[in-house]
């Protein structure tokens, strides 16, 4: 499955939502437990370039199907805040600039340090890196999908639902982007196998883990991957990681779950 | 979208506070894609540039798309944190791809390498690579240390690389007014003009602001290779660059906008630039017995 930059690059767009009718949330509003959850997956959007800095200290700045992919993402990605944006504020959530810098402004050290030391460990190991930083976006990308859909299904709002496919189907092209980068990318290099899976194994978090606090965090997790359905949701996710090669036995995002004791 | 204002380097003042506040969401909302479907490359068959505008778009090119590289050294520091510069930065490195984009057609479609202009000596491929490492830790401890005050300096370094890219392209036009060539750049403008109508202002503010925040940039600015992204360029491209399309008069009227920043008023960024990029130009021409005598006045 080869992943084709320049027909991706020509055909990024921004969501669309214009055509839906969203004075349907006024009649018909969607509950607070939702709203919660939409205020997070918005939020990350919005986040999507803190995310972006982190993987630019590595070295896969200087490629140029990554960077061209990258930049393309970082502006879709940034899309779906808007649309969700535009979702809340239906139900006079108001989501600004401001306020998400405020939200920033609260990750602190930790967050300072953390791409000082991706790159000083992404530059000790080189270009395997990159396959890192390329599975690690799939993981992310697959649960983003995943979540959309899900959230999607669950909620059988009829705008709401449109909405949310139309943005999982965005966010299905990025996995393909990362999915086919780190599939090449750690079928070359036994390095990159064996790093991988010791980034992911100790170092990876659901989307939003860093960003959100850990009551945010638990609350999206139950909310959309708790119970027998959410859990097939995690169980295909991790799945889809394992295939990866050198990533086998990997289940990471159901790790994630236990953890947080989420209940199956 | 044309209009002849766009066609003359801007010499009335270019840092005052607008208005009405710079609408990121409508800039974000109405951002400028790719400009494949309106560029005849046939007509460039018929009737093509010189080859000294090719190499020049080329080199025009690696700017536009170094974006991602001139994230990553911002992105490290505070200034990543203001949601509103990012989504300005978000817009902004779409709309240059694009640019980058049209203007690599243009250089395919004359038989040129676009690469051509990144060659590196095995010496200088090391000592970047050295500094590409480093850059962004450096970066990140000094600029954190420094705190909020670091969003001007990258602001005021994107106004001062809009002006010199923003003139080399009207040179362009004067130079060789192929009306195709002419018609994307007059829409290059466009977009760049919006680019501005949001660092300007933004730079103005922040510098005006902050004692700090101008000592910094002064700094800063003083130590950046322009135009930003030189320096993992060809340095014979980049004296092809300024020798080709800038002379001193040009430099100068670049450095007076400069010097009409807060705090950066004795600065001379561009004629410095220009200098240093002739010198390394004439020195390596002599090194290969070529003629030196360039058209340099600086």
């Amino acid at each position: 499955m080869a992943f084709d930059i320049d027909k991706y690059t020509e055909t990024s767009t921004k969501v669309a939502w214009q055509d839906l009718d969203f004075s349907e949330f006024r009649d018909n509003p969607l509950p607070e437990g939702t709203l919660r959850s939409l205020r997070y997956m918005c939020d990350i959007e919005y986040h999507t370039v803190c995310y972006l800095r982190d993987m630019l200290v590595t070295p896969s700045h200087k490629d140029e199907d990554v960077t061209a992919f990258m930049t393309m993402w970082n502006r879709e990605e940034f899309w779906h805040g808007e649309a969700l944006a535009a979702v809340l504020a239906e139900h006079d959530v108001i989501v600004d600039f401001d306020e998400l810098k405020a939200t920033r402004l609260k990750l602190g050290w930790k967050d300072r340090l953390d791409p000082v030391k991706q790159s000083l460990l992404g530059n000790i190991v080189g270009s395997g890196f990159i396959a890192v930083h390329m599975v690690w976006g799939a993981a992310n990308e697959w649960s983003a999908v995943a979540a959309y859909n899900r959230l999607a299904d669950m909620e059988k709002h009829p705008v709401l639902a449109e909405l949310l496919r139309r943005i999982a189907k965005q966010e299905a092209r990025h996995v393909a982007f990362y999915a086919t980068q780190a599939r090449e990318r750690l079928g070359k290099s036994k390095k990159a196998q064996v790093l991988a899976r010791f980034a992911l194994k100790n170092f990876w978090g659901p989307v939003g883990s860093g960003v959100m606090t850990d009551d945010e965090v638990k609350h999206v997790m139950g909310h959309l991957m708790g119970g027998p359905e959410g859990r097939k949701e995690a169980a295909k996710i991790d799945a889809h990681i394992a295939r990866m090669p050198g990533l086998a036995g990997l289940t990471i995002v159901q790790d994630a779950l236990d953890a947080r004791g989420i209940a199956a | 979208m044309s209009g002849e204002n766009t066609m003359t380097v801007d010499e009335t003042d270019p840092i005052r506070p607008p208005a009405t506040r710079f609408d990121v969401r409508d800039f974000a909302r109405t951002a400028v894609g790719s400009h494949r479907d309106e560029i005849d490359l046939e007509a460039f068959a018929a009737n093509p540039l010189n080859p000294e505008t090719v190499r020049s778009l080329a080199y025009l090119r690696e700017l536009e798309r170094s974006t991602m590289t001139y994230l990553r050294n911002v992105l490290v520091t505070p200034t990543h944190k203001d949601a509103r510069v990012t989504a300005f930065l978000t817009t902004w490195a779409f709309e240059k791809y694009w640019i980058a984009d049209a203007l690599e057609q243009i250089v395919l479609a004359h038989d040129f390498d676009p690469a051509s202009v990144v060659d590196l000596s095995r010496f200088r491929a090391f000592a970047l690579e050295f500094a590409e490492r480093t850059t962004p830790i450096v970066e990140s401890f000094r600029a954190n240390a420094i705190g909020p005050d670091v969003v001007g300096v990258h602001l005021a370094t994107v106004a001062v690389d809009e002006w010199v890219v923003e003139a080399a392209y009207l040179q362009l036009i004067e130079a060789d007014p192929n009306p195709e060539l002419v018609s994307l750049l007059e829409r290059v403008l466009e977009v760049k003009k919006r680019h501005r109508s949001f660092v300007e202002p933004e730079t103005d503010r922040r510098l005006a602001d902050s004692a700090r925040a101008r000592k910094l940039a002064r700094r800063a600015l003083r130590r950046t290779a322009w135009p930003v992204g030189a320096s993992s360029l060809a340095k014979s491209e980049t004296a092809v660059f300024y020798e080709s399309l800038f002379d001193a008069g040009l430099a100068e009227r670049i450095d007076v906008r400069v010097r009409r920043i807060p705090g950066l008023d004795d600065l001379h960024l561009i004629r410095t630039a220009r200098r240093q990029a002739l010198a390394r130009g004439n020195r390596t021409r002599s090194s290969q017995g070529t003629d030196t005598k360039g058209g340099t006045n600086g």
